[in-house]
């Protein structure tokens, strides 16, 4: 069981509240129409799967009910932020 | 064939159940001394709000509406009479009028408010109930994953909300200053929570009673 911080609740919260909501990030392409199948393929269906430092989308699904963001490291689970959709990580792959 | 409507509220089926274990001696006491004390309020007014919180024109016409505070800090409500507002989310509000009639409080904020805003009428689909007792912390603790003993060192510590599972359904559960507790549960959940109130609060003694 982990404890995650909600930066919109402002508090550790039990793991049971949230659900994983995949990596964060991924920009959806401006002009889907004007990419290659293969790179159309990239976006919906190719995933980092980093082993170690990995930025990813939790949602508080019974809490308040936002996305947020966070960074885990896949090693060890340990999750070392989260912040705000829309904001940038402090720590990164580099940083670590 | 009669044509006149019953109303029965959500827990009406509960209303006087009663349940303690079997501890001898204690088996045939008398129903006052229960630890957990459970009592709806019925048909009342529940509305979603959702709006910006950074626009102070929406949280003051709010607050001139309800006569109340549009509360921002996450994890607190505003309480004033009958109608409480709770804090769900940082753009998202629950306002609930005991007995209050959600149609007149909808027409009115929807003349207050301007902007992107919405309000919904989730009366329906939802109830409130309040817990009370000597138990009621000690069940809320064995019911829920929240830390509801972080509530003793917060700040501020009186009227508290949180939105979390209570008994894996969903329920948004507030501090009262008399010491109890109400609980904001789902219309669809309703039954299983009583069922489950009940046999928790067994080994207290627990009674539910008229609305
Ligand atoms: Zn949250």
């Amino acid at each position: 069981m982990l404890l995650i911080h909600c930066p919109h609740c402002r508090e550790h919260r039990e793991e049971e509240e949230f659900s994983y909501g995949g990596e964060a990030h991924i920009v959806r392409p401006l002009e889907p129409e004007a990419l290659s199948d293969e790179e159309w393929g990239d976006y919906l269906f190719f995933r980092t799967n980093s082993r170690g430092i990995h930025h990813e989308m939790w949602y508080h699904a019974v809490g308040c009910r936002r996305y947020f963001n966070a960074t885990r490291n896949t090693v060890t689970y340990e999750i070392l932020e989260t912040y705000k959709t829309g904001t940038q990580p402090t720590i990164t792959g580099a940083s670590a | 064939m009669s044509n006149s409507i019953v109303q029965e509220s959500v827990l009406y089926y509960f209303h006087g159940a009663f349940n303690k274990s079997a501890v001898p001696g204690s088996l045939f006491s008398d129903q006052t001394d229960c630890g957990l004390v459970i009592k709806e309020a019925p048909f009342s007014a529940h509305l979603n709000l959702r709006g910006d919180a950074a626009d102070s024109e929406f949280c003051l016409a709010v607050a001139k509406v309800l006569n109340l505070t549009l509360p921002l800090v996450a994890g607190t409500y505003s309480r004033n009479g009958n109608t409480s507002i709770y804090w769900l989310g940082p753009s998202e509000w629950l306002i609930v009028e005991i007995g209050g009639d959600a149609a007149v409080i909808e027409a009115t904020m929807r003349k207050a408010l301007q902007g992107h805003i919405s309000i919904v009428d989730v009366s329906g689909g939802q109830t409130s109930i309040n817990m009370r007792g000597s138990a009621a912390a000690t069940l809320l603790k064995k019911s829920s994953v929240y830390d509801f003993e972080a509530w003793d060192s917060a700040e501020p510590t009186a009227g508290r909300v949180v939105q979390t599972t209570f008994a894996k359904a969903s329920a948004v559960v507030s501090n009262r200053p008399d010491g109890s507790y109400d609980l904001v549960i789902r219309r669809s959940f309703a039954d299983y929570v009583a069922q489950w109130l009940l046999d928790a609060g067994a080994e207290f003694g627990c009674r539910v009673e008229q609305g």
